[in-house]
């Protein structure tokens, strides 16, 4: 069998039990990616897009998280990628850095609403949609990264395929087309970091990997070495370090969806390891006010992806390491409120800021950070972090990922609005509806 | 964000979106125009010749009822269409993203034309920068390149400002796609159509304010650099709207006639 026929085969026949370290880990990236999207719905660029993009001449078939109105399946998967990844406080897979979430969750959730299905279908969906967008990326991790390539936007259609695929129910030859039409359409570049495009990329995963899958099920053809062959995918995206053959190593056996890890914070996840550091020399009592100097020693890739010295508004801001440093020492976070142009623009903070130099050490491991301030007193103290929270060596626990949830999706729902969206989704296997669930994301107001 | 996409250093995107701009603003003469019509009239021959194959019927089957008046599947069917009835070409993105803009916005067969010149002059010029290897590596320089002029061809159509062309071209510089592996299947021809979709999308999406990266021709990790090893970014501005690329293609006539972008549109079935 090809490497795309074995995946299509896995996608369409794994079982997991309802107790597996496979399926907890897709229920918890659906409470997460619904929960943050639900947070992030009100945005500029989930509302650009939705307006920009949405036709109302087409059927209003699919939810869009956090709206009252309604619209076609391939935009409402659209917009909730979006949704899902513009405050950046979604989930990582840390041995790619692919963020799944917002593109698999997206493509199912509006493929159980065109297809009818409940709860339980979604979670079956996103078990093997995470994993197959995962293991897409271990074989062209790290040089398409490097390259320049967003991995999220690599991985995220093949994932975002397998799943839809599943949900409305294809047979092997067409998931097969499937995940080769759907890969065809990996695209997204680090450029686009800082702006609104960063977040399409997960959007424009989750609505293509859905559209392969409708096309391949009304017969579009594929290539059968569209991943894996001279030409595929694979090879395109990784030319001199391509390993096809980590796609199928443990399949079924070796979970990479047991190590996607969710966000404590909403910037980029390079940066994390500073934050916690940063939060640490808060919570030890130390006056920001006081701070004339801030040397954050960190890996390289940091200011490859989050270099920006002087970021002005939000998006750019997720983006700069100086910034983050910044509001950890002085917020004691990264919560999406950090980030709001009101902060970004404070002139403490902007002061702050100028004060934070990023020391680059190969030798210091992406998930590990030290950072030392210096007080007005010449004093100086330091917080060493080797495991950044939310690491797989440091995940979120049920109830840290349950207060984000609340955190951010309160924010807009209230807290009673945020707490009924938390009950659901954390009894998604027993939703009958996906819309039901999803209208929980709705403002009461908004509702009305 | 990247050094190299902050506000004044992207020096070769902020001077092709410059020159862009400024040849949208007047009509393309000469030589250039001629040569330009002669294109798009064959691409016009290619939709209508695509328009009842296979593809094209998978599409729509897959669509339903969800095929949209003037929604980017527009551009999707055209760019479908076009790759079935003439194989990956030159053109086919930036006309099909063109028509649909330009049958929105209502303009005439000339304005079309023009916004065409414009979009197929930035395609053959990126195709240039990408090189030769571009393709050894195993991309269809006609999709890669296509997407951006299918954002050009659809701002130049729609008469879009500066501002909005330059997002729309980062937006579609970061959803390029196209491999030629799927070569001698229908997906071969619905690349072409994403890559109009695509296009016309980013237009749509920047005309309503959502923002792009600035730099795609300039920044390390942007989409000219991604794509290649060895790109000569200098040969997308130097000349550019003095010296017109498509009056070097080899062009056989077309026996395609041309009109306003909405009686084309209608006329290939894509104003449903």
């Amino acid at each position: 069998l090809s490497l795309t026929r074995q995946l299509a085969e896995f996608a369409l026949s794994t079982r997991t039990d309802p107790g597996s370290g496979p399926r907890r880990a897709a229920r918890r990236t659906v409470l997460n990616t619904i929960g943050v999207a639900a947070g992030g719905a009100p945005s500029d660029a989930t509302r650009l897009a939705f307006h920009a993009l949405r036709d109302p001449g087409l059927p209003a078939e699919a939810s869009v998280i956090g709206h009252r109105e309604r619209c076609d399946a391939l935009t409402a998967a659209l917009v909730n990628g979006v949704s899902a990844h513009v405050e950046d406080f979604d989930d990582t897979h840390m041995a790619t850095i692919i963020h799944p979430g917002a593109s698999v969750v997206s493509a199912a959730v509006a493929a159980a609403e065109l297809q009818g299905t409940g709860g339980a279908s979604l979670v079956d969906a996103v078990v093997v949609g995470v994993e197959i967008a995962l293991r897409v990326g271990l074989a062209v991790y790290p040089e398409a990264f490097d390259t320049g390539w967003h991995m999220s936007g690599v991985g995220g259609p093949v994932g975002a395929a397998a799943a839809g695929g599943r949900v409305l129910g294809l047979d092997e030859t067409e998931l097969s087309a499937a995940l080769v039409i759907a890969a065809a359409q990996a695209a997204g570049t680090q450029e686009a970091l800082g702006t609104m495009t960063k977040p399409l990329h997960l959007g424009s995963a989750a609505s293509n990997g859905l559209e392969a899958a409708l096309l391949a099920r009304a017969g579009l053809t594929a290539p059968s070495e569209g991943l894996d062959g001279p030409d595929g995918m694979i090879r395109v995206f990784a030319p001199s370090s391509a390993r096809p053959e980590a796609v199928l190593e443990g399949l079924g056996s070796v979970w990479e969806i047991e190590k996607n890890s969710f966000k404590p914070y909403a910037c980029g996840v390079v940066s994390h390891a500073a934050i916690d550091a940063g939060v640490k020399l808060k919570r030890s009592g130390c006056d920001w006010r006081r701070i004339t100097h801030v040397r954050a020693r960190t890996n390289p890739v940091v200011l490859d992806v989050m270099g920006v010295r002087e970021p002005t508004e939000e998006l750019q801001a997720k983006f700069s390491a100086y910034h983050c440093v910044a509001v950890a020492l002085s917020h004691g976070g990264g919560a999406p409120a950090q980030f709001r142009d009101a902060v970004v623009r404070d002139a403490e903070i902007v002061a702050l800021r100028g004060r934070v130099e990023i020391v680059l050490d190969a030798d210091c491991a992406i998930e590990e950070s030290e950072v030392t301030v210096t007080l007005d007193d010449g004093t100086s103290r330091t917080a060493h972090v080797r495991h950044a929270l939310g690491t797989p060596l440091a995940p979120l626990s049920d109830d840290d990922l349950t207060e984000k949830v609340r955190l951010t999706a309160g924010e807009h729902l209230g807290t009673d609005g945020a707490d009924a969206l938390i009950d659901a989704l954390l009894g998604v296997e027993t939703v009958e509806s996906v819309g039901e669930l999803l209208s929980l994301t709705v403002p009461a107001a908004s509702a009305r | 964000v990247t050094a190299s996409s902050l506000p004044g250093t992207a020096p070769i995107t902020e001077a092709v979106v410059e020159t862009l701009a400024g040849l949208a603003a007047e009509p393309v003469a000469g030589s250039a125009r001629a040569a330009s019509q002669r294109l798009l009239a064959s691409r016009v021959v290619a939709m209508r010749t695509g328009a009842t194959s296979a593809a094209v019927r998978a599409f729509e089957q897959a669509r339903g009822d969800r095929v949209g008046p003037f929604a980017p599947d527009a551009a999707l069917r055209l760019g479908i269409a076009a790759a079935e009835g003439s194989g990956p070409a030159p053109g086919l993105a930036a006309a099909a993203a063109a028509i649909v803009s330009g049958a929105e916005a209502d303009i005439t067969e000339e304005a079309l034309v023009d916004a065409f010149a414009i979009a197929c002059e930035i395609e053959l010029r990126i195709a240039a920068a990408l090189t030769p290897s571009h393709l050894l590596a195993g991309w269809d320089v006609t999709c890669t390149a296509g997407v951006v002029a299918a954002a050009v061809g659809a701002c130049c159509a729609a008469r879009a400002p500066r501002d909005v062309l330059g997002n729309a071209v980062g937006i579609a510089g970061s959803h390029m796609l196209g491999r030629p592996s799927s070569g001698g299947t229908m997906l071969a021809s619905f690349s072409m159509g994403k890559a109009a979709a695509n296009g016309y999308r980013a237009h749509r999406l920047a005309r309503d304010g959502f923002t792009g990266p600035i730099g795609i021709f300039d920044a390390p990790r942007g989409y000219l650099h991604v794509l290649v090893t060895d790109p000569v970014p200098g040969r997308i501005a130097d000349g550019l709207g003095d010296r017109w690329l498509v009056t070097e293609l080899d062009l056989r006539a077309a026996d395609g006639e041309l009109g306003s972008p909405r009686s084309l549109l209608r006329a290939l079935g894509g104003d449903r």
